[in-house]
């Protein structure tokens, strides 16, 4: 059927309307006629839009046309606040005279909100009428009105599923940005806190949110942020891991350049280290960035417990990540290369163990690899119950199946299951991710060369975390730009110091804010981190501060 | 912020030292040693910072004097265009020849050690790949590298140290302090080319953030390799004896077979040992792959610094295969050193500082 606005061209004039970009470019009208017929046009068969025109007033009647998206908004604030007093009210001709327009007079009586502006452009219209807000054109007006009237039902603050603590706030993010917000807010009540808004998606036009301390994140950070968001423009955003994977540094690796994290303790956290945090409207996940290897072994737990516990704990997290990676790759190169590593009665038994089994040590590494994937994607992707029968049945039955017919060894079950436990300990999904990848190089390298594949394999995954970056930050930080913050940065990686010793904030925050803690009655300016701190005497030193950095 | 201006740190620059003189020649410098003032070996080292000490101030004397040049834009600036360019080429290739015959050796330690059955050649073309990979990173992804593998290295030094101590047969240090001076003398400079890495200080110098302190950057590495050298020595000799010392080709590889962790899970621990000093190998690999390159893309004026990176591969390696056997590699390595090490880290910097001395050449100027 043919479109009642199309032209000759096959272009509608509604398509004629939007920009490259998909904006509306059209101006309001003074004739309110001119005005429904364009949102007409532009909602022609959107059935979940709903407008009425109504006359206002006795003496005076005043025309208005209200638009709004059924669903979107919260039908009390809309019908109790707005539309009865609307309809209840009487003006009067000295009244209007008053005002300089009539969007000032609705503005003045009808709106028992603070949330309610004036619009010139149609394109801003839209777009708050698609995001829940209440449209009002009026008659003999080139401006509009929008109503704050947003409201929808959604999931309501929920502990976050990924990273549960057992000491700790229980709240995490949810699907609605203005929720999000509120919840760093709450933690963080200070002036210095912006929240930069902005719509992403041509089509989606999903809010997103930009959030840092004004005072100790970069400048160039936050430059940087704004400008890698405005890079690409895409049609539709639905989760922040699209928005992360457009600003990353390297599309090529493995490893997360940016931190995702469903706490909104870690998200204000980060915040106050400098670093600058983005919130998706739709997706449950904040994003922090910069973000170095070394912030993805940290959980927010560290913080609210005992440092020597949560200390070791930290080694602990570094050492089975290394063998999440490492340990099959190592077991082929010992085996199969360098048996004479393992002490005899070791090796003897691994020897017996084996014996009947039919396939290469690498082919039985390889394939029970694949199976345990196999398991896990199954487990994730089933329903709830049905994901702890697959567990079962992968793990227990067809693993001791697979021994019992000599498929594999039991070595080999018990490698892949320490393994897989050594991946699960790592607090951060998304480096587990990188790291069951790269456990494949480790197996081919260390199966063709034996521990000197092994070792090329490991210098392989150095040099590429090495020249890796996030935000111009050395992935490796602060590892390898230790001396930069006067080796304070060092304070809280593979150890976690007591918190009266973590005394400054991270290389990230602008020098004249290293200082973070101090003891109450000191002068801050008495302080001084380190030699290269940039902070000396409570002034920034311009020759080791950020200048040289 | 912090990345993307091609530029290293003062440690980066000590570290990224540190690491390439630990190279090859520290697994037979208690040989060297030996052969010239016996069981006295480790003062040789000792001794032999006073002579590190000396190129450090050869060295910085010219590069102070045009502080974010590299050799390739100092030179033209002293001497003639076209000695600069022959001397530029010498000192690409003497860097080409030494690196690839340090793949070499490194090839045939492997071999030795982890991989009898393998072929020489995929030992060392998988080494240079991986070389190549990192050095197309550029020099800021190098000296982070170097900052982390300082680590390894620091702990395998610390392992060999704890493990020898207590076992070792001090006796095979006696008698003290009995030898002859021309030994000393002699040895004293054969083991000061340990320092032969600090040429690359003709090219990194200019690219340090902080040019004041290459001279630090400098010393500091010659006072901590040659205390450490002079430790690795001793604990040979204490540790595998100093007869077996000259019988071996690398002592040093002995004393790590040497050496066991009681009760642990794993044996042939030398084997873990070696790591850290492969990890040194490979940042001496790196160092030289990259300035030789650095040296053809500067020379030619390239912007892209890493553009001669994989064509230098297959020359290392071809250069690295020209000698027959282990034993013909060891002499060539050790004679290439002596008569080539010295030239870039004394006569060459001390006579290009005294002619822009002379001629009042500087960068300021």
């Amino acid at each position: 059927m043919k479109n009642k606005n199309d032209t000759s061209n096959g272009v509608t004039v509604e398509d004629s309307w939007h920009d490259s970009e998909n904006k509306i470019n059209i101006p309001l009208s003074i004739d309110l006629n001119e005005n429904i017929k364009k949102i007409n046009m532009l909602f022609e068969n959107c059935m979940d839009i709903v407008k009425r025109e109504v006359e206002l007033g006795t003496d005076k009647k005043i025309k208005i046309y209200g638009v709004y998206t059924d669903g979107l908004v919260n039908r009390e604030v809309l019908e109790h606040y707005l539309l009865s007093v609307a309809f209840d009210y009487k003006n009067s001709e000295c009244e209007i005279e008053d005002y300089r327009t009539p969007t000032q007079i609705i503005m003045q009586h009808f709106s028992a909100t603070f949330d309610v502006k004036e619009v010139d452009k149609m394109d801003d219209l839209v777009k708050a009428i698609l995001s829940g807000d209440t449209a009002i054109f009026v008659d003999q007006s080139e401006k509009a009105l929008v109503i704050a009237t947003r409201g929808w039902p959604g999931r309501g603050v929920g502990e976050p599923n990924a990273e549960s603590v057992v000491r700790g706030p229980r709240d995490g993010f949810t699907e609605t940005i203005r929720f999000n917000t509120v919840l760093v807010r709450r933690r963080i009540r200070d002036t210095k806190l912006k929240v930069k808004m902005m719509s992403y998606g041509t089509r989606s036009r999903t809010d997103v949110a930009i959030m840092y301390m004004d005072d100790i994140a970069k400048p160039e950070l936050i430059k940087e942020v704004e400008t890698r968001l405005n890079k690409y423009v895409i049609d539709g955003v639905f989760d922040s891991g699209y928005i992360e994977q457009l600003i990353e540094d390297s599309w090529k690796s493995p490893f997360p350049q940016t931190q995702a994290t469903e706490r909104p303790d870690k998200f204000a956290a980060s915040l106050l280290e400098g670093k600058v945090g983005i919130i998706v409207d739709n997706s449950p996940f904040g994003i922090i960035v910069p973000a170095t290897l070394n912030v993805f072994y940290q959980a927010s737990e560290d913080y609210y417990q005992r440092w020597q516990i949560m200390s070791f704990l930290r080694i602990l997290r570094y050492l089975v990540s290394f063998l999440s990676f490492t340990l099959p790759g190592l077991y082929i190169a010992v085996l199969n290369f360098q048996p004479t590593m393992l002490p005899t009665a070791f090796a003897v038994s691994i020897a017996a163990a084996r014996e009947g089994v039919t396939f290469s040590t690498v082919a039985e590494i390889i394939v029970m690899e694949l199976i345990f994937e196999l398991f896990r994607e199954a487990g994730i992707r089933a329903p709830g119950a049905i994901g702890h029968v697959i567990g079962l049945v992968g793990g227990i039955v067809i693993g001791q199946a697979a021994v019992d017919a000599k498929i594999v060894s039991p070595m080999i079950i018990i490698i892949i299951s320490l393994t897989a436990i050594c991946t699960f300990a790592v607090p951060d999904y998304s480096l587990t991710s990188a790291f069951r990848l790269i456990r494949y190089m480790f197996i081919g390298l260390s199966a063709f060369l034996g521990l000197y594949g092994f070792l090329i394999a490991f210098l392989i995954t150095l040099i590429h975390l090495s020249s890796l970056e996030s935000f111009k930050v050395p992935y490796l930080a602060p590892y390898n730009i230790s001396d930069r913050n006067g080796f304070n940065d060092l304070k809280d990686t593979i150890l976690r110091f007591p918190t009266f010793m973590q005394t400054t904030r991270p290389i990230y925050a602008r020098a004249e804010q290293r200082r973070r803690l101090r003891v109450n009655g000191d002068n801050i300016q008495d302080v001084s981190p380190g030699p290269n701190s940039g902070v000396t005497n409570g002034q920034v030193d311009r020759k080791s501060g950020d200048e040289t950095e | 912020m912090f990345t993307h201006n091609g530029r290293v740190s003062v440690r980066q620059v000590e570290i990224f030292l540190i690491l390439q003189m630990l190279n090859t020649t520290i697994l037979f410098l208690p040989k060297i040693a030996g052969d010239y003032v016996e069981r006295n070996g480790y003062i040789l080292p000792l001794l032999a910072s006073i002579l590190g000490v000396i190129y450090v101030f050869c060295i910085e004397g010219i590069t102070k004097r045009f502080p974010k040049d590299t050799l390739v834009e100092f030179l033209p600036k002293i001497v003639p265009d076209f000695v600069a360019y022959i001397i530029i080429i010498l000192f690409a290739v003497k860097i080409l020849i030494i690196t690839s015959l340090e793949a070499r050796m490194l090839g045939e330690m492997i071999s030795q050690v982890l991989l009898p059955k393998t072929p020489i050649q995929v030992i060392i073309l998988v080494m240079l790949l991986s070389v190549a990979y990192l050095v197309k990173s550029g020099v800021e992804a190098i000296g982070r590298m170097g900052e982390v593998l300082i680590y390894f290295i620091a702990v395998s030094l610390v392992l060999v140290f704890l493990l020898v101590v207590p076992h070792g047969e001090y006796m095979q240090l006696m008698p003290f302090f009995q030898t002859n001076l021309r030994g000393i003398g002699v040895g004293t400079f054969v083991v000061s080319l340990i320092f032969m890495p600090l040429e690359i200080m003709l090219m990194l110098a200019g690219l340090m953030k902080e040019t004041d302190k290459v001279r630090r950057a400098m010393l500091v590495p010659v006072i901590i390799v040659g205390i450490a050298s002079a430790i690795i020595v001793l604990l040979t000799y204490v540790g595998v004896g100093f007869n077996e010392t000259q019988r071996q080709v690398w002592p040093v590889l002995t004393l790590m077979q040497s050496m066991s962790l009681s009760g642990t899970m794993v044996e042939n621990q030398e084997i873990l040992m070696m790591t850290g000093w492969t990890f040194s190998i490979f940042i001496y690999l790196s160092s030289g792959v990259y300035f030789t390159s650095l040296i053809g893309s500067r020379s030619f004026k390239y912007k892209r610094e890493n553009i001669f990176v994989l064509p230098l591969i297959p020359i290392a390696y071809f250069i690295a295969m020209i000698p027959e056997n282990l034993v013909m590699a060891y002499d060539y390595y050790n004679k290439f050193q002596y008569y080539f090490g010295i030239w870039f880290i004394l006569p060459v910097p001390l006579i290009l500082a005294i002619i822009a001395r002379g001629r009042r050449n500087s960068h300021a100027k």
